[in-house]
Protein backbone atom coordinates (compact mmCIF):
# COMPACT_ATOMS: atom_id res chain seq x y z
CA UNK A 1 0.00 0.00 0.00
CA UNK A 2 3.22 2.37 -0.13
CA UNK A 3 3.67 3.05 -3.18
CA UNK A 4 2.87 5.28 -6.37
CA UNK A 5 2.16 2.18 -8.66
CA UNK A 6 -0.53 0.96 -5.98
CA UNK A 7 -1.77 4.26 -5.98
CA UNK A 8 -3.32 4.38 -9.52
CA UNK A 9 -4.17 0.78 -9.60
CA UNK A 10 -6.11 0.89 -6.36
CA UNK A 11 -8.18 4.16 -8.10
CA UNK A 12 -8.50 2.58 -11.25
CA UNK A 13 -10.07 -0.93 -9.95
CA UNK A 14 -11.99 1.15 -7.80
CA UNK A 15 -13.78 3.54 -10.29
CA UNK A 16 -12.63 2.13 -13.61
CA UNK A 17 -15.09 4.22 -15.65
CA UNK A 18 -15.17 7.00 -13.40
CA UNK A 19 -13.77 10.56 -15.43
CA UNK A 20 -10.44 10.59 -13.79
CA UNK A 21 -9.12 13.74 -16.04
CA UNK A 22 -9.94 16.82 -17.79
CA UNK A 23 -7.97 18.65 -20.40
CA UNK A 24 -8.28 20.85 -23.48
CA UNK A 25 -11.07 18.84 -24.25
CA UNK A 26 -10.28 15.31 -23.44
CA UNK A 27 -11.85 13.52 -21.36
CA UNK A 28 -10.60 10.16 -19.59
CA UNK A 29 -12.01 7.55 -17.51
CA UNK A 30 -9.40 5.87 -14.83
CA UNK A 31 -9.48 2.82 -17.15
CA UNK A 32 -8.66 4.58 -20.30
CA UNK A 33 -5.94 6.67 -18.40
CA UNK A 34 -4.95 3.52 -16.96
CA UNK A 35 -4.02 1.99 -20.36
CA UNK A 36 -2.44 4.24 -21.09
CA UNK A 37 -0.05 4.27 -18.64
CA UNK A 38 0.48 1.03 -19.27
CA UNK A 39 1.37 0.95 -22.94
CA UNK A 40 3.31 4.32 -22.57
CA UNK A 41 5.26 1.97 -19.43
CA UNK A 42 5.94 -0.97 -21.56
CA UNK A 43 7.43 1.80 -24.67
CA UNK A 44 9.60 2.82 -21.85
CA UNK A 45 10.91 -0.57 -21.27
CA UNK A 46 10.83 -2.12 -24.21
CA UNK A 47 12.26 0.91 -26.47
CA UNK A 48 14.37 3.13 -23.67
CA UNK A 49 14.91 0.01 -21.94
CA UNK A 50 14.20 2.01 -18.62
CA UNK A 51 16.05 0.67 -15.71
CA UNK A 52 14.96 0.97 -11.73
CA UNK A 53 16.33 4.36 -10.89
CA UNK A 54 16.60 6.31 -14.15
CA UNK A 55 15.63 9.80 -14.46
CA UNK A 56 12.86 10.79 -16.42
CA UNK A 57 12.61 14.68 -16.99
CA UNK A 58 9.20 15.95 -17.95
CA UNK A 59 9.22 19.23 -19.78
CA UNK A 60 5.37 19.23 -20.18
CA UNK A 61 3.10 22.18 -19.50
CA UNK A 62 -0.56 20.67 -17.25
CA UNK A 63 -2.28 18.17 -19.27
CA UNK A 64 -2.85 15.06 -19.31
CA UNK A 65 0.34 13.96 -21.01
CA UNK A 66 1.76 14.65 -17.57
CA UNK A 67 0.02 12.39 -15.73
CA UNK A 68 0.12 9.72 -17.62
CA UNK A 69 3.82 9.95 -18.39
CA UNK A 70 4.49 10.81 -14.37
CA UNK A 71 2.96 7.28 -13.58
CA UNK A 72 4.33 5.29 -16.84
CA UNK A 73 7.80 6.36 -15.05
CA UNK A 74 7.18 5.44 -11.63
CA UNK A 75 5.01 1.87 -12.42
CA UNK A 76 8.26 1.25 -14.26
CA UNK A 77 10.60 1.88 -11.31
CA UNK A 78 12.07 5.14 -13.08
CA UNK A 79 12.35 8.84 -11.20
CA UNK A 80 10.24 11.61 -12.54
CA UNK A 81 12.02 14.65 -12.46
CA UNK A 82 9.28 17.52 -12.99
CA UNK A 83 10.56 20.68 -14.91
CA UNK A 84 8.87 23.97 -14.45
CA UNK A 85 7.69 25.32 -18.14
CA UNK A 86 9.38 28.70 -17.54
CA UNK A 87 12.66 28.13 -16.86
CA UNK A 88 14.90 29.63 -19.71
CA UNK A 89 17.47 27.17 -21.47
CA UNK A 90 20.18 28.03 -19.53
CA UNK A 91 18.39 27.11 -16.81
CA UNK A 92 16.93 23.37 -18.09
CA UNK A 93 20.45 22.69 -18.91
CA UNK A 94 21.66 23.34 -15.70
CA UNK A 95 18.96 21.08 -13.89
CA UNK A 96 19.44 18.42 -16.46
CA UNK A 97 23.29 18.30 -16.32
CA UNK A 98 22.56 18.44 -12.31
CA UNK A 99 20.09 14.90 -12.60
CA UNK A 100 22.07 13.30 -15.67
CA UNK A 101 18.71 12.92 -16.54
CA UNK A 102 18.50 9.91 -18.80
CA UNK A 103 15.38 10.22 -20.84
CA UNK A 104 12.89 13.43 -21.65
CA UNK A 105 9.29 13.54 -22.34
CA UNK A 106 8.63 17.35 -24.19
CA UNK A 107 5.46 19.17 -25.33
CA UNK A 108 5.82 20.73 -28.77
CA UNK A 109 5.56 23.87 -26.81
CA UNK A 110 8.53 23.63 -25.15
CA UNK A 111 11.20 22.06 -27.58
CA UNK A 112 12.71 25.34 -28.86
CA UNK A 113 13.71 25.77 -25.00
CA UNK A 114 15.04 21.85 -24.47
CA UNK A 115 16.79 22.32 -28.19
CA UNK A 116 18.87 25.42 -26.90
CA UNK A 117 19.81 23.53 -23.64
CA UNK A 118 22.38 21.92 -25.60
CA UNK A 119 24.95 21.40 -23.24
CA UNK A 120 22.26 18.47 -21.72
CA UNK A 121 21.25 17.34 -24.01
CA UNK A 122 24.43 15.59 -25.09
CA UNK A 123 23.48 13.01 -22.47
CA UNK A 124 20.29 12.64 -22.94
CA UNK A 125 19.97 8.89 -24.69
CA UNK A 126 15.76 9.45 -25.74
CA UNK A 127 13.25 11.97 -25.97
CA UNK A 128 9.77 11.27 -26.21
CA UNK A 129 8.30 14.23 -28.42
CA UNK A 130 4.47 14.92 -27.74
CA UNK A 131 3.04 16.71 -31.02
CA UNK A 132 6.56 16.81 -32.17
CA UNK A 133 7.68 15.25 -35.44
CA UNK A 134 11.96 15.89 -35.50
CA UNK A 135 13.62 12.46 -36.12
CA UNK A 136 16.07 13.00 -33.15
CA UNK A 137 12.46 12.40 -30.96
CA UNK A 138 10.18 9.38 -30.51
CA UNK A 139 6.39 10.30 -31.30
CA UNK A 140 4.19 9.67 -28.04
CA UNK A 141 1.31 9.09 -30.52
CA UNK A 142 3.25 5.82 -31.84
CA UNK A 143 4.15 4.73 -28.70
CA UNK A 144 0.66 4.77 -27.24
CA UNK A 145 -0.46 3.28 -30.13
CA UNK A 146 1.56 0.15 -29.66
CA UNK A 147 -0.35 -3.12 -28.97
CA UNK A 148 2.41 -3.63 -26.48
CA UNK A 149 0.94 -3.34 -22.37
CA UNK A 150 2.97 -4.02 -19.76
CA UNK A 151 1.54 -5.98 -16.70
CA UNK A 152 -0.06 -4.09 -13.57
CA UNK A 153 3.16 -5.58 -11.70
CA UNK A 154 5.13 -2.61 -10.66
CA UNK A 155 8.94 -3.47 -9.76
CA UNK A 156 9.04 -0.49 -6.87
CA UNK A 157 9.41 -0.96 -3.24
CA UNK A 158 8.31 1.78 -1.11
CA UNK A 159 11.93 3.01 -0.16
CA UNK A 160 12.67 3.56 -3.71
CA UNK A 161 13.09 6.55 -5.07
CA UNK A 162 10.00 8.37 -7.46
CA UNK A 163 10.43 11.95 -7.69
CA UNK A 164 12.99 14.68 -7.91
CA UNK A 165 12.06 17.97 -7.02
CA UNK A 166 13.97 21.21 -7.67
CA UNK A 167 13.74 23.25 -4.93
CA UNK A 168 12.01 26.71 -6.06
CA UNK A 169 15.59 28.34 -5.19
CA UNK A 170 14.63 31.15 -4.19
CA UNK A 171 17.39 32.29 -1.46
CA UNK A 172 19.57 29.69 -3.08
CA UNK A 173 21.27 27.22 -5.42
CA UNK A 174 18.83 24.47 -6.96
CA UNK A 175 18.72 21.00 -4.80
CA UNK A 176 17.44 18.03 -6.20
CA UNK A 177 15.02 16.87 -3.40
CA UNK A 178 14.40 13.16 -3.42
CA UNK A 179 11.28 11.62 -2.51
CA UNK A 180 10.73 7.92 -2.05
CA UNK A 181 7.02 6.22 -2.78
CA UNK A 182 6.64 6.37 0.75
CA UNK A 183 7.28 9.71 0.98
CA UNK A 184 5.21 10.39 -1.46
CA UNK A 185 1.89 8.09 -0.38
CA UNK A 186 2.53 10.04 3.65
CA UNK A 187 2.39 13.44 1.82
CA UNK A 188 -0.70 12.34 -0.55
CA UNK A 189 -2.54 11.13 3.18
CA UNK A 190 -1.77 13.76 5.21
CA UNK A 191 -3.07 16.31 2.45
CA UNK A 192 -6.27 14.04 2.22
CA UNK A 193 -6.38 14.41 5.87
CA UNK A 194 -5.97 18.01 6.13
CA UNK A 195 -8.46 19.56 3.62
CA UNK A 196 -10.64 16.94 3.71
CA UNK A 197 -11.10 15.95 0.09
CA UNK A 198 -13.18 13.31 -0.58
CA UNK A 199 -14.17 11.11 -3.61
CA UNK A 200 -16.46 13.09 -4.95
CA UNK A 201 -14.16 16.52 -4.75
CA UNK A 202 -13.43 17.54 -8.88
CA UNK A 203 -10.34 20.14 -8.29
CA UNK A 204 -9.55 22.77 -10.82
CA UNK A 205 -5.16 22.19 -11.15
CA UNK A 206 -4.06 25.41 -12.30
CA UNK A 207 -1.18 25.48 -10.07
CA UNK A 208 1.99 24.09 -12.43
CA UNK A 209 1.83 20.42 -11.79
CA UNK A 210 5.71 20.49 -11.85
CA UNK A 211 5.78 21.79 -8.49
CA UNK A 212 5.61 20.17 -5.33
CA UNK A 213 1.73 21.89 -4.49
CA UNK A 214 0.17 20.88 -7.06
CA UNK A 215 1.58 17.47 -7.30
CA UNK A 216 1.62 16.08 -3.76
CA UNK A 217 -1.36 18.18 -2.28
CA UNK A 218 -3.65 17.70 -5.18
CA UNK A 219 -3.25 15.31 -8.36
CA UNK A 220 -1.91 12.83 -5.63
CA UNK A 221 -4.57 13.23 -3.17
CA UNK A 222 -7.70 13.33 -5.71
CA UNK A 223 -6.20 10.11 -7.91
CA UNK A 224 -5.53 8.16 -4.43
CA UNK A 225 -9.83 8.99 -3.95
CA UNK A 226 -10.51 8.44 -7.02
CA UNK A 227 -11.76 11.92 -8.00
CA UNK A 228 -12.01 14.06 -10.82
CA UNK A 229 -8.83 16.21 -12.06
CA UNK A 230 -9.78 19.11 -14.27
CA UNK A 231 -6.27 20.13 -15.57
CA UNK A 232 -5.98 23.49 -16.93
CA UNK A 233 -2.97 24.76 -18.94
CA UNK A 234 -2.02 28.28 -18.07
CA UNK A 235 -3.83 30.88 -15.52
CA UNK A 236 -6.18 32.74 -17.34
CA UNK A 237 -9.42 34.11 -15.19
CA UNK A 238 -11.77 33.28 -18.13
CA UNK A 239 -11.21 29.77 -18.56
CA UNK A 240 -10.63 28.73 -14.97
CA UNK A 241 -14.31 30.40 -14.91
CA UNK A 242 -15.84 28.30 -17.56
CA UNK A 243 -14.32 25.07 -16.16
CA UNK A 244 -15.52 25.71 -12.80
CA UNK A 245 -18.88 26.00 -14.13
CA UNK A 246 -19.11 23.67 -16.75
CA UNK A 247 -17.38 20.65 -14.80
CA UNK A 248 -18.77 21.59 -11.53
CA UNK A 249 -15.33 21.92 -9.84
CA UNK A 250 -15.70 21.59 -6.11
CA UNK A 251 -12.27 22.69 -5.09
CA UNK A 252 -9.68 24.86 -6.06
CA UNK A 253 -6.82 26.02 -5.57
CA UNK A 254 -4.63 28.90 -6.25
CA UNK A 255 -2.01 31.61 -5.10
CA UNK A 256 -2.68 35.13 -3.71
CA UNK A 257 -2.24 36.54 -6.71
CA UNK A 258 -4.48 34.39 -8.85
CA UNK A 259 -7.18 35.04 -6.38
CA UNK A 260 -6.89 38.54 -6.49
CA UNK A 261 -7.36 38.35 -10.58
CA UNK A 262 -10.29 36.29 -9.79
CA UNK A 263 -11.62 38.68 -7.74
CA UNK A 264 -11.48 41.09 -10.39
CA UNK A 265 -14.40 39.14 -12.07
CA UNK A 266 -17.74 39.93 -10.36
CA UNK A 267 -18.74 36.40 -11.64
CA UNK A 268 -15.97 34.84 -8.92
CA UNK A 269 -18.47 34.06 -6.39
CA UNK A 270 -20.79 31.65 -4.72
CA UNK A 271 -23.85 32.12 -6.67
CA UNK A 272 -22.24 32.14 -10.27
CA UNK A 273 -20.26 28.82 -9.21
CA UNK A 274 -22.59 26.86 -6.53
CA UNK A 275 -20.35 24.06 -7.11
CA UNK A 276 -17.44 24.99 -5.60
CA UNK A 277 -16.92 24.03 -1.54
CA UNK A 278 -13.45 24.40 -0.37
CA UNK A 279 -10.73 27.64 -1.79
CA UNK A 280 -7.34 26.62 -0.66
CA UNK A 281 -4.92 29.65 -0.69
CA UNK A 282 -1.24 28.64 -1.25
CA UNK A 283 2.11 29.01 -1.52
CA UNK A 284 2.35 32.32 0.35
CA UNK A 285 0.43 33.68 3.23
CA UNK A 286 -3.00 35.67 2.86
CA UNK A 287 -3.43 39.26 3.09
CA UNK A 288 -6.27 39.87 5.78
CA UNK A 289 -8.09 42.37 3.43
CA UNK A 290 -8.32 39.50 0.85
CA UNK A 291 -9.34 36.65 2.70
CA UNK A 292 -12.18 39.20 3.91
CA UNK A 293 -13.17 39.99 0.59
CA UNK A 294 -12.99 36.06 -0.90
CA UNK A 295 -14.74 35.48 2.55
CA UNK A 296 -17.88 38.31 1.51
CA UNK A 297 -17.79 36.43 -2.12
CA UNK A 298 -17.85 32.85 -1.14
CA UNK A 299 -19.62 32.71 2.43
CA UNK A 300 -20.17 29.29 2.64
CA UNK A 301 -17.19 28.37 0.88
CA UNK A 302 -14.30 26.56 2.99
CA UNK A 303 -11.61 28.89 2.77
CA UNK A 304 -8.33 27.09 3.66
CA UNK A 305 -4.74 28.55 4.44
CA UNK A 306 -1.60 26.09 4.25
CA UNK A 307 1.56 26.08 4.93
CA UNK A 308 4.19 23.29 3.31
CA UNK A 309 7.71 23.08 1.44
CA UNK A 310 9.17 20.86 -1.12
CA UNK A 311 11.26 18.82 1.24
CA UNK A 312 8.43 17.79 3.20
CA UNK A 313 5.01 18.95 1.41
CA UNK A 314 1.62 20.31 3.00
CA UNK A 315 2.51 20.38 6.93
CA UNK A 316 -0.38 22.84 8.20
CA UNK A 317 -3.81 23.66 7.46
CA UNK A 318 -5.38 26.93 8.57
CA UNK A 319 -8.63 26.35 8.69
CA UNK A 320 -11.42 28.99 7.74
CA UNK A 321 -12.74 29.32 11.79
CA UNK A 322 -9.06 29.59 12.86
CA UNK A 323 -8.12 32.34 10.13
CA UNK A 324 -10.88 34.32 11.42
CA UNK A 325 -9.26 34.86 15.26
CA UNK A 326 -5.35 34.47 13.64
CA UNK A 327 -4.98 35.64 10.34
CA UNK A 328 -1.84 35.72 10.44
CA UNK A 329 -0.82 32.26 11.34
CA UNK A 330 -0.18 29.28 9.36
CA UNK A 331 -2.39 27.11 10.96
CA UNK A 332 -2.05 23.72 12.83
CA UNK A 333 0.25 20.30 12.05
CA UNK A 334 -2.14 17.59 10.24
CA UNK A 335 -2.63 14.93 12.24
CA UNK A 336 0.37 12.71 12.34
CA UNK A 337 2.67 15.15 10.83
CA UNK A 338 5.43 16.12 13.71
CA UNK A 339 6.53 19.77 14.57
CA UNK A 340 8.56 21.61 16.88
CA UNK A 341 10.65 24.86 17.19
CA UNK A 342 14.48 24.25 17.99
CA UNK A 343 17.26 26.62 19.06
CA UNK A 344 20.75 26.30 16.60
CA UNK A 345 21.68 23.01 18.87
CA UNK A 346 18.25 21.20 18.31
CA UNK A 347 17.12 21.67 21.23
CA UNK A 348 13.08 22.35 21.70
CA UNK A 349 11.78 25.45 22.35
CA UNK A 350 9.39 26.24 24.30
CA UNK A 351 5.66 27.78 23.71
CA UNK A 352 5.92 31.63 22.34
CA UNK A 353 10.18 31.25 21.92
CA UNK A 354 11.29 32.27 18.30
CA UNK A 355 13.42 29.24 16.92
CA UNK A 356 13.28 27.66 13.30
CA UNK A 357 10.47 25.48 12.90
CA UNK A 358 10.78 21.67 12.56
CA UNK A 359 8.84 18.78 11.07
CA UNK A 360 9.69 14.83 11.03
CA UNK A 361 7.56 12.22 9.50
CA UNK A 362 7.53 9.73 6.73
CA UNK A 363 6.31 12.50 4.48
CA UNK A 364 10.21 14.45 4.55
CA UNK A 365 12.13 13.47 1.90
CA UNK A 366 14.81 11.32 1.94
CA UNK A 367 17.84 13.85 0.71
CA UNK A 368 19.38 16.19 -1.85
CA UNK A 369 20.56 14.07 -4.56
CA UNK A 370 24.44 13.94 -4.70
CA UNK A 371 24.86 16.58 -1.90
CA UNK A 372 25.65 14.71 1.11
CA UNK A 373 26.44 17.98 3.25
CA UNK A 374 23.60 19.90 2.36
CA UNK A 375 21.44 16.74 2.97
CA UNK A 376 23.42 16.31 6.54
CA UNK A 377 22.90 20.18 7.07
CA UNK A 378 19.09 19.84 6.29
CA UNK A 379 18.56 18.11 9.18
CA UNK A 380 18.98 17.81 13.31
CA UNK A 381 18.36 15.48 16.18
CA UNK A 382 16.23 13.64 13.10
CA UNK A 383 13.90 16.91 12.36
CA UNK A 384 13.94 18.26 9.14
CA UNK A 385 15.44 22.29 9.43
CA UNK A 386 12.74 24.09 7.32
CA UNK A 387 14.91 27.35 7.41
CA UNK A 388 11.82 29.12 8.65
CA UNK A 389 12.13 30.90 11.66
CA UNK A 390 8.53 30.92 13.52
CA UNK A 391 7.06 30.15 16.84
CA UNK A 392 4.43 28.42 18.34
CA UNK A 393 1.25 29.87 20.59
CA UNK A 394 0.08 27.84 23.79
CA UNK A 395 -2.69 26.85 21.20
CA UNK A 396 -0.48 24.72 18.71
CA UNK A 397 -0.68 27.08 16.24
CA UNK A 398 2.41 28.28 14.00
CA UNK A 399 3.27 31.69 13.28
CA UNK A 400 5.99 32.45 10.74
CA UNK A 401 8.99 35.20 11.48
CA UNK A 402 10.67 34.82 8.20
CA UNK A 403 13.22 32.59 6.47
CA UNK A 404 16.16 32.13 8.40
CA UNK A 405 18.55 31.96 5.23
CA UNK A 406 17.21 35.44 4.00
CA UNK A 407 17.87 37.09 7.54
CA UNK A 408 20.00 40.52 6.75
CA UNK A 409 23.28 39.99 9.68
CA UNK A 410 23.57 43.93 9.72
CA UNK A 411 27.05 44.25 12.12
CA UNK A 412 25.45 40.95 14.40
CA UNK A 413 21.85 42.45 14.41
CA UNK A 414 19.55 40.20 12.42
CA UNK A 415 17.14 41.96 10.12
CA UNK A 416 14.00 39.83 8.85
CA UNK A 417 13.46 41.52 5.18
CA UNK A 418 9.60 40.22 5.94
CA UNK A 419 9.06 43.18 8.86
CA UNK A 420 10.87 45.88 7.02
CA UNK A 421 8.49 44.89 4.05
CA UNK A 422 5.94 44.99 5.84
CA UNK A 423 6.34 49.02 7.29
CA UNK A 424 7.09 49.48 3.43
CA UNK A 425 4.05 47.77 2.25
CA UNK A 426 2.00 50.24 4.73
CA UNK A 427 2.71 53.56 2.50
CA UNK A 428 -0.35 53.85 0.26
CA UNK A 429 2.04 54.45 -2.34
CA UNK A 430 3.64 51.36 -2.48
CA UNK A 431 2.66 48.29 -4.52
CA UNK A 432 5.34 45.92 -4.29
CA UNK A 433 8.52 45.74 -2.13
CA UNK A 434 11.48 43.36 -1.51
CA UNK A 435 14.20 43.93 1.06
CA UNK A 436 17.52 42.29 0.14
CA UNK A 437 20.75 42.71 1.63
CA UNK A 438 23.70 44.58 0.18
CA UNK A 439 27.11 44.11 1.25
CA UNK A 440 28.54 46.76 3.60
CA UNK A 441 32.59 47.08 4.23
CA UNK A 442 31.76 46.89 8.10
CA UNK A 443 28.43 45.98 8.89
CA UNK A 444 28.63 42.83 6.62
CA UNK A 445 25.09 43.62 5.09
CA UNK A 446 22.73 46.38 5.24
CA UNK A 447 19.05 46.58 4.09
CA UNK A 448 18.31 47.12 0.39
CA UNK A 449 14.84 48.34 -0.95
CA UNK A 450 13.21 47.49 -3.88
CA UNK A 451 9.96 49.34 -4.46
CA UNK A 452 7.31 49.25 -7.07
CA UNK A 453 5.31 52.39 -6.59
CA UNK A 454 1.44 52.88 -8.13
CA UNK A 455 2.01 55.53 -10.32
CA UNK A 456 6.00 56.45 -11.08
CA UNK A 457 7.33 59.02 -9.08
CA UNK A 458 4.58 59.65 -6.82
CA UNK A 459 7.15 59.30 -3.94
CA UNK A 460 11.02 59.85 -3.41
CA UNK A 461 13.34 57.38 -1.25
CA UNK A 462 13.80 60.15 1.56
CA UNK A 463 10.05 59.72 2.39
CA UNK A 464 10.04 55.60 2.65
CA UNK A 465 13.07 55.79 4.93
CA UNK A 466 11.34 58.85 7.12
CA UNK A 467 8.45 55.85 7.61
CA UNK A 468 10.57 53.25 8.53
CA UNK A 469 12.79 55.29 10.94
CA UNK A 470 9.32 55.90 12.17
CA UNK A 471 8.54 52.29 12.71
CA UNK A 472 11.73 50.13 13.01
CA UNK A 473 15.11 50.04 14.58
CA UNK A 474 17.59 52.02 12.90
CA UNK A 475 19.46 49.15 11.70
CA UNK A 476 16.67 47.80 10.06
CA UNK A 477 16.18 50.91 8.08
CA UNK A 478 17.04 50.15 4.88
CA UNK A 479 20.13 51.75 3.34
CA UNK A 480 19.52 52.55 -0.09
CA UNK A 481 16.13 52.63 -1.70
CA UNK A 482 15.49 51.42 -5.20
CA UNK A 483 12.69 52.07 -7.33
CA UNK A 484 11.69 49.44 -9.88
CA UNK A 485 9.17 47.99 -12.28
CA UNK A 486 8.85 45.06 -10.75
CA UNK A 487 9.70 42.51 -8.07
CA UNK A 488 11.30 38.82 -9.76
CA UNK A 489 8.66 36.35 -8.32
CA UNK A 490 8.37 32.37 -9.42
CA UNK A 491 5.59 31.16 -10.95
CA UNK A 492 4.11 30.67 -7.31
CA UNK A 493 4.31 34.07 -6.63
CA UNK A 494 7.46 33.40 -4.37
CA UNK A 495 9.87 36.58 -4.78
CA UNK A 496 12.96 35.16 -6.25
CA UNK A 497 15.71 37.15 -3.88
CA UNK A 498 18.76 35.54 -5.58
CA UNK A 499 17.56 36.89 -9.30
CA UNK A 500 17.88 40.22 -8.04
CA UNK A 501 20.96 42.13 -9.22
CA UNK A 502 23.41 42.96 -6.33
CA UNK A 503 25.06 45.33 -8.52
CA UNK A 504 21.88 47.46 -8.60
CA UNK A 505 22.93 50.96 -8.35
CA UNK A 506 21.23 52.45 -5.28
CA UNK A 507 19.39 55.80 -5.56
CA UNK A 508 20.38 57.65 -1.83
CA UNK A 509 17.83 59.48 0.62
CA UNK A 510 19.55 62.62 -0.24
CA UNK A 511 18.87 61.92 -4.05
CA UNK B 1 25.20 83.42 6.12
CA UNK B 2 26.46 79.88 5.68
CA UNK B 3 27.86 78.32 2.65
CA UNK B 4 25.40 76.07 0.14
CA UNK B 5 27.74 72.99 1.33
CA UNK B 6 26.93 74.11 4.80
CA UNK B 7 23.22 73.80 4.14
CA UNK B 8 23.93 70.53 2.65
CA UNK B 9 24.99 68.78 5.68
CA UNK B 10 22.49 70.61 8.04
CA UNK B 11 19.94 68.75 5.24
CA UNK B 12 21.28 65.67 5.06
CA UNK B 13 22.04 65.47 9.10
CA UNK B 14 18.69 65.78 9.49
CA UNK B 15 17.77 63.06 7.25
CA UNK B 16 20.09 60.83 8.66
CA UNK B 17 19.54 61.41 12.15
CA UNK B 18 16.28 61.68 11.83
CA UNK B 19 16.44 64.95 13.66
CA UNK B 20 14.86 68.64 13.27
CA UNK B 21 17.88 70.66 12.93
CA UNK B 22 17.67 74.32 12.73
CA UNK B 23 19.09 75.59 9.42
CA UNK B 24 21.21 77.89 10.65
CA UNK B 25 23.39 76.03 13.45
CA UNK B 26 26.67 76.33 13.10
CA UNK B 27 27.67 72.73 14.08
CA UNK B 28 26.45 69.61 16.07
CA UNK B 29 28.73 66.86 17.11
CA UNK B 30 27.73 63.11 17.64
CA UNK B 31 27.72 63.60 21.56
CA UNK B 32 24.86 66.00 21.15
CA UNK B 33 23.06 63.87 18.83
CA UNK B 34 21.08 61.06 20.48
CA UNK B 35 20.48 58.90 17.06
CA UNK B 36 24.28 59.45 15.75
CA UNK B 37 25.17 56.11 16.76
CA UNK B 38 27.41 53.07 14.69
CA UNK B 39 24.34 52.40 12.63
CA UNK B 40 23.63 56.15 11.49
CA UNK B 41 27.06 56.60 11.53
CA UNK B 42 27.64 54.25 8.47
CA UNK B 43 24.38 55.86 7.16
CA UNK B 44 25.85 58.92 7.53
CA UNK B 45 29.39 57.65 5.57
CA UNK B 46 27.52 56.02 2.70
CA UNK B 47 25.80 58.88 1.69
CA UNK B 48 29.07 61.41 1.98
CA UNK B 49 30.58 58.75 -0.09
CA UNK B 50 27.68 58.73 -2.66
CA UNK B 51 26.75 62.42 -3.04
CA UNK B 52 30.43 63.67 -3.08
CA UNK B 53 31.59 60.92 -4.99
CA UNK B 54 34.25 59.93 -3.05
CA UNK B 55 35.32 57.14 -0.51
CA UNK B 56 36.63 57.91 2.50
CA UNK B 57 39.22 56.12 4.26
CA UNK B 58 38.73 54.06 7.13
CA UNK B 59 40.63 56.22 9.88
CA UNK B 60 38.25 59.31 8.19
CA UNK B 61 36.06 57.32 9.25
CA UNK B 62 36.16 56.73 12.52
CA UNK B 63 36.99 60.17 13.34
CA UNK B 64 34.03 61.52 11.60
CA UNK B 65 32.76 63.37 14.97
CA UNK B 66 30.98 66.46 13.70
CA UNK B 67 29.40 68.84 11.47
CA UNK B 68 32.28 71.16 11.15
CA UNK B 69 34.48 68.15 11.15
CA UNK B 70 32.94 66.78 8.04
CA UNK B 71 32.44 70.12 6.46
CA UNK B 72 36.29 70.67 6.98
CA UNK B 73 37.01 67.63 5.04
CA UNK B 74 35.35 68.53 2.44
CA UNK B 75 36.63 71.77 1.80
CA UNK B 76 40.10 70.29 1.84
CA UNK B 77 39.02 67.84 -0.58
CA UNK B 78 38.11 70.83 -2.92
CA UNK B 79 34.59 70.30 -2.66
CA UNK B 80 33.73 73.67 -0.78
CA UNK B 81 31.96 75.07 -3.38
CA UNK B 82 30.50 72.46 -5.14
CA UNK B 83 26.92 70.95 -4.17
CA UNK B 84 26.10 67.97 -5.05
CA UNK B 85 22.59 66.44 -5.73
Amino acid sequence: MSTLAELWDNAEQAQPEKVALISSGQRLTYREAGERIRKLRAAFESKWHLRQGDIVALLLPNSIEFVVSYFATVMAGGVVQPLDERLSSAELQALLLDSRARFVVVHRSLWLKLKDARGALQYIEGILGIGITYEGAARYDEWLASEAVSPRDSPVMPDDPAELMYTSGTTGEPKAAMRSHRNARAACRNSRKGFGYSSQDIIAIVMPLSHSSALASQMMPLIELAGTLVILDKFDTAALLAAIKNERVTCLRAVPSMIKLLLALPEFCMEQLPSVRMIINSSATIDPDLYVTLKQRFRDVLIMNSYGLTEASTCTILTDAAAMTRPDSIGRPIEGIEMGVIDNEGNLLADNEIGEICVRGEHVFSGYRGRPQETSAAFIRGWLRTGDLGYRDAEGYYYLQGRQSEMINCGGRKVMPQEVEECIRQIPEVADVVVVPMAHRVLGHVGKALVVLRVSGSLDAKAIIRHCSRSLANYKVPFTVEFVAEVPRNSLGKVLRRAIPASSPPVLIAS
Amino acid sequence: MSSPLHQQLVSLFSDVFQAELDPSIEDISRSQLESWDSINHFRLVAELEQIFNITLSDEEVVTLASLRHIETLLIRRGLGNLTRH
